[in-house]
C-alpha cells in the first residue's frame, strides 16, 4: 500500500514529480563542496505517484559517518542520461573556472605574448612545412593539417592537444581566421581543411612587430549569473562558435579599427582597476562586433561575484558554527561545574546518612548477639547475613582502594581535559558524589529500586556475557524486531520473537527463557497485562519492558505488573547491553543448566534462578541454602509455587529488615528483586535501599557513571 | 508543555550504531531504512484514512505510536516527535500543536524542501481550527501533526537517500 496523496484530500497536478528545478540543483551543486557526485532526475516512480519526488542530489550532504563515497553504488537506469548531461555541464563550468584562475593573473604580469613568440618561432624555423607555415604573402600563416597540428605540434610546444583552445588563444591575441574564398588560389595550395590566420603585426621575419601584438582586454560588464553552469557553458560555446565558424566570425580587415581596438585595450588595461575608462566607453559606443567576444572572454576569465559571495557565505557559516560550538563547550563546562557543586552537597548528606546507618547496624548487631545469647531464636539467616555484612566491610575497604586507583579512567573519558584535570584533584570525593547523587536521585524519584541502578559504561563494556542466553523478544514492529534481535545476537544470545502479548504468554508456558524483552503497546494484549499474567506461573524470568512512554506513572504501573526493569525506547546497543549484564551477569544460560542438570539430577533445577542471590552464593561456597529443592520431577507451575513459597519469608525479611541485605548483592545482583518488584510498594521503600547500598556505593567504582548525569535516571 | 522539536532530521549517533552492524551484514541498515520508508508510507495512508472516515482517536493513537517506535529506532527523531504528537493528541493529553512557521524554523539551516512537499504540507495545514472543544479539535490538530510527520518523512528520506547514494522507496 502506498501513500496516495489523494488520501490527504489534495488536488495535485499529475506532473508534480517533474517540477523540480534542475538548474537550481546544478547551482546548488556548484556551490556545494562537491561531495555530491550525482545528478539524478526524478525517478520514474516519483512521476507516477507524485509523492516520491525529491532528487536527493540537491539535499545538503549529511555529515557522513562513514568514509565519503563518491561513487554511487546503484543508479536507476533512467537516471543516467540526465546525470551525464549535467556532469558534462559542470565540467565545462569547471573548465571555465580553472581557466579564469590562470587568466586573472595575467594582467598583473608585464604584458607578455609568449604564445605569439612561440608560434612565430615555429613558423620561422619552418620545421613543419606540411603542417603549419607562413603563407606565400608572408602576412599570415596557415595550418595545413589540423589533425597533425593537434597531435604533434600542440603537445610539443603548447602542452595541450586541443585545437579549439589554440584557436581561442589566437583569438585572444586578435588573430583572425581568413575566410576562404572559393575563387582564391589558396584553396588549391592549402587544401579544404586548412586554417589561415592573420594579424596585422604578425608577419614573416618581422620579430620586432611582435611587441605590438597584445592580448585583448575585455569589457567589465557581467552577465547576470556568470556562475551558472548553463550560462557559462553557453558563453564558452558561443566563443568557440565565434572563433571556429568559417563564415560567422567578424573578420577585422580594417586596420584602423584594429589599432583603435589595440589602443583601447592598452588604456583599458591601465584603467582596469579604477573601473571604466573613457576609452573603453568609446569602444563600447563604437559598437564593434568584436566587443561581444571581448566581453565574453573577459567573463570566462573572471571569478564571478556570485562565486565570491557563495564562498564568502560559506566562510561566514563556518565561522558561525565555530562560534556556536565554542558556546556549547562553554555551557558544558559551566554545567559540569554546577553538577560538581551539587555532588558536593549530596555527598555531605550521604556521609551523615552513612554514619547514622553504621550506628544502626552496630546497634542491630549488638541486639542480635544479645538476643541469641539470651536464648532467643532468630529467624534463619538473619544473624548470618549480618556477619556477612560485617565481613563485607573488608571488601568495601579493598574496593575503596581499588576505587581510587581506577578513578582517573572513567573520569577522563568524555570530559574536556581541563575539567578532567580539575576533577582529578578532588577525584575521590567528586566521583563518589556523582554516584551518590545518582543513586539518591533514583531513590527520590520513587521510581527506582536498586536493581535499576546503572553500572558504568566501562564496567559494562568490560563485562563479557556468557553466550547462549535464550531471549524472548515480544515486539510488534518489524524494524525494532530486526534491530533488537541483531543486537542480541551480537551479544551471543539466541532470540525468539513473538509479536503480541498473548503469544508471549503461550510460549512462556511451554518454554523457559533467560530473559524476556517485552514491548508495551502491542496488538491483542499489551505487555504489562501479559506480564502480570505470566507472573502467575513464572516468577523468575526477568521481564524487561521496552517502551517509549517514559511517563512516571506508566513506569510504576509496569513495575507493579511484575516487570523487572525498563528499557526506554529508542535504546542504544549499550543500553541493551547494560540491561543484559544487569540481569544475566551472574547466570549460566538455561541451556547450559539443563545440560548440567541431566548429568547430575540431584542438582536443584532452578537454583541459579532463585530470586535470592544470597543463599545462592552460599550454595556455591558451602552447604546448600535452606530452600534448595530436590524434587526436580515437579512440573513448572508446582515448582514455581514451591519456589515462591520458600523464598517469600526471606524476601519479606529483606524488605522489612533490609539492613541485612548484602550490599554487594543489592548492587550487583539484580536477581534480588526479580519477580518481586511487582509486589513492592516502591514508595515505602525509598530510603531503605539507600542505606543498604551506601557502603557499596562508596566502595563500588561501578557508580562512576558520567553518562548518568546527563540522562534521566534510567527511564529517560 | 510539548517537548521541543529536535533540530537534526537524523540523530546520527543512533543511526551510526545500526550502520555499524553493516560490518557483518552488508546493507543491514539500508534494508531497515527501506523497510521504514514502506512502513511509513503505509502508516501515513492509514492515519489519513482514519482521519477521513472513522475518526477513531484510539486507532490514531496506535498508529502514531507504531510509527514513532520505528522512526525513533532509526534515529529519525523529527518524525518520531511528530508521531508522538499524533499519539498524545489522540490521547487528548495535548491540546495544541505549534504553528508551521515555528516548526519550520527549527530545521537546520539550508534544509531544502521541495515544492511538492511544501504544497502537500501547506494543503494539509489548511483550514481554521474548530471552535468547539470536542474530538473535532483534536482531529484537526492530528491532521496538522500528520502534515508535519509527512514533511519530516520526506526530509529524512532525502537525507537517507543522499547517504546511501540510492533513492529509497
Amino acid at each position: 500500500m502506498s501513500f496516495n496523496h489523494n488520501n490527504l484530500e489534495l488536488g495535485l497536478p499529475t506532473d508534480l514529480g517533474m517540477n523540480h528545478p534542475l538548474s537550481q540543483s546544478i547551482d546548488d551543486n556548484n556551490n556545494n563542496d562537491g561531495s555530491l557526485p550525482h545528478f539524478v532526475s526524478q525517478p520514474e516512480m516519483a512521476m507516477h505517484q507524485g509523492m516520491h519526488q525529491s532528487p536527493y542530489n540537491s539535499v545538503p550532504a549529511p555529515p557522513p559517518p562513514i568514509a565519503n563515497q563518491t561513487g554511487k553504488k546503484k543508479t536507476a537506469g533512467n537516471n543516467t542520461g540526465t546525470g551525464k548531461k549535467n556532469t558534462s555541464a559542470r565540467k565545462q563550468a569547471n573548465n571555465n573556472l580553472s581557466e579564469s584562475g590562470a587568466a586573472s593573473a595575467t594582467p598583473t604580469k608585464p604584458p607578455s605574448n609568449e604564445f605569439v613568440r612561440k608560434l612565430f618561432g615555429i613558423l620561422e624555423s619552418n620545421l613543419y612545412p606540411d603542417i603549419v607555415r607562413w603563407t606565400d604573402s608572408g602576412d599570415s600563416f596557415v595550418v595545413l593539417d589540423t589533425g597533425k597540428f593537434t597531435t604533434q605540434i600542440l603537445p610539443n610546444h603548447f602542452k595541450h592537444s586541443n585545437f579549439a583552445s589554440f584557436v581561442r588563444q589566437l583569438n585572444k591575441y586578435d588573430f583572425h581566421k581568413i575566410k576562404k574564398k572559393p575563387n582564391e588560389e589558396h584553396r588549391s595550395v592549402t587544401g579544404e581543411l586548412s586554417w589561415e590566420f592573420k594579424h596585422p603585426h604578425f608577419k614573416i621575419h618581422d620579430e620586432a612587430s611582435l611587441d605590438l601584438i597584445k592580448r585583448k582586454l575585455s569589457n567589465s560588464k557581467k552577465l547576470p549569473q556568470p556562475n551558472n553552469a548553463a550560462i557559462a557553458g553557453s558563453t564558452l560555446n558561443g566563443m568557440r562558435m565565434n572563433a571556429l565558424s568559417p563564415g560567422g566570425t567578424p573578420i577585422v580587415n580594417n586596420n584602423t579599427m584594429m589599432s583603435q581596438m589595440n589602443n583601447g585595450s592598452r588604456t583599458g588595461r591601465n584603467g582596469l582597476q579604477g573601473g571604466h575608462s573613457a576609452t573603453r566607453h568609446e569602444i563600447v559606443n563604437a559598437g564593434l562586433n568584436q566587443l561581444g567576444i571581448t566581453k565574453e572572454q573577459f567573463l570566462s576569465h573572471t571569478v564571478s561575484k556570485e562565486t565570491y559571495t557563495t564562498l564568502r557565505k560559506r566562510v561566514d557559516t563556518l565561522e558561525k558554527q565555530l562560534e556556536v560550538s565554542k558556546n556549547e563547550i562553554f555551557i558544558g563546562k559551566v554545567e559540569n561545574q554546577k553538577l560538581n557543586s551539587k555532588y558536593n552537597t549530596v555527598v555531605e548528606s550521604l556521609i551523615t546518612f552513612k554514619a547514622v546507618n553504621e550506628n544502626l547496624i552496630n546497634n542491630f548487631n549488638i541486639l542480635c548477639t544479645t538476643l541469641s545469647q539470651n536464648g532467643m531464636k532468630l529467624p534463619a539467616g538473619l544473624y548470618e547475613q549480618t556477619t556477612i555484612n560485617s565481613g563485607d566491610d573488608k571488601n568495601i575497604q579493598e574496593n575503596t582502594g581499588a576505587l581510587s586507583k581506577n578513578l582517573s579512567v572513567p573520569l577522563l573519558t568524555g570530559q574536556p581535559d581541563d575539567l578532567a584535570n580539575q576533577d582529578q584533584n578532588k577525584m575521590p570525593t567528586s566521583n563518589v558524589l556523582a554516584n551518590t547523587s545518582n543513586l539518591l536521585n533514583n531513590q527520590m524519584d520513587g521510581l527506582v529500586s536498586t536493581p535499576l541502578m546503572k553500572e558504568t559504561r566501562k564496567d559494562i563494556q568490560n563485562t563479557v556475557l556468557k553466550s547462549g542466553f535464550h531471549v524472548l523478544l515480544v515486539e510488534d514492529d518489524t524494524i525494532s524486531i530486526q534491530l533488537c534481535s541483531k543486537f542480541l545476537r551480537k551479544y551471543g544470545c539466541t532470540v525468539q520473537v513473538v509479536t503480541d502479548g498473548l503469544s508471549a504468554i503461550s510460549i512462556l508456558e511451554k518454554t523457559r527463557f533467560d530473559l524476556v524483552l517485552m514491548d508495551i503497546v502491542m496488538p491483542n494484549l499489551d505487555g504489562a497485562t501479559a506480564t502480570s499474567i505470566i507472573r502467575n506461573f513464572d516468577n523468575q524470568t526477568p521481564i524487561i519492558a521496552m517502551t517509549g512512554n517514559i511517563d512516571d506513572q506508566d513506569l510504576i504501573t509496569y513495575l507493579q505488573h511484575g516487570m523487572n526493569d525498563i528499557l526506554a525506547k529508542p535504546f542504544t546497543r549499550d543500553d541493551l547491553h547494560t540491561m543484559l549484564v544487569r540481569y544475566l551477569r551472574n547466570r549460566e544460560p538455561l541451556s547450559e543448566q539443563q545440560r548440567v542438570q541431566t548429568q547430575s539430577p540431584q542438582q536443584p533445577p532452578l537454583a541459579p534462578q532463585q530470586p535470592q542471590p544470597q543463599p545462592q552464593q552460599i550454595t556455591h561456597n558451602g552447604p546448600p541454602g535452606g530452600h534448595t529443592n530436590t524434587q526436580s520431577p515437579m512440573d513448572h507451575t508446582q515448582l514455581n509455587q514451591m519456589q515462591t513459597m520458600t523464598s517469600e519469608p526471606s524476601q519479606n525479611n529483606s524488605q522489612n529488615g533490609s539492613i541485612n541485605q548484602s550490599p554487594v548483592n543489592l548492587v550487583h545482583d539484580p536477581n534480588q528483586g526479580s519477580g518481586n518488584l511487582g509486589q513492592l510498594n516502591i514508595g515505602d521503600n525509598i530510603g531503605v535501599p539507600v542505606d543498604n547500598s551506601s557502603d557499596t556505593l562508596l566502595a563500588n567504582p561501578n557508580f562512576l557513571n558520567d553518562e548518568h548525569i546527563d540522562k534521566k535516571p534510567h527511564l529517560g | 508543555m510539548i517537548e521541543p522539536m529536535p533540530r537534526e532530521i537524523i540523530n546520527w549517533s543512533i543511526l551510526e550504531e545500526i550502520i555499524y552492524m553493516d560490518e557483518d551484514d552488508p546493507d543491514f541498515s539500508k534494508r531497515l531504512a527501506s523497510q521504514f520508508v514502506v512502513q511509513a508510507d503505509t502508516t501515513f495512508a492509514e492515519i489519513s484514512e482514519e482521519l477521513k472516515t472513522n475518526k477513531n482517536l484510539e486507532e490514531l493513537e496506535k498508529l502514531g505510536h507504531f510509527l514513532k517506535g520505528s522512526a525513533a529506532a532509526l534515529g529519525l527523531q523529527r518524525i518520531a516527535w511528530a508521531c508522538e504528537r499524533i499519539q498524545n493528541l489522540s490521547r487528548k493529553v495535548e491540546k495544541t500543536f505549534p504553528t508551521k512557521e515555528e516548526l519550520l524554523s527549527t530545521l537546520p539551516e539550508g534544509t531544502q524542501i521541495f515544492d511538492i512537499d511544501m504544497k502537500i504540507y501547506d494543503d494539509l495545514n489548511n483550514g481554521t481550527p474548530p471552535t468547539t472543544d470536542g474530538d473535532e479539535l483534536y482531529l484537526f490538530l492530528i491532521k496538522r501533526a500528520l502534515a508535519q510527520a509527512y514533511l519530516e518523512f520526506q526530509l529524512a528520506r532525502n537525507e537517507l537517500s543522499v547517504y546511501y547514494h540510492d533513492y529509497l522507496y
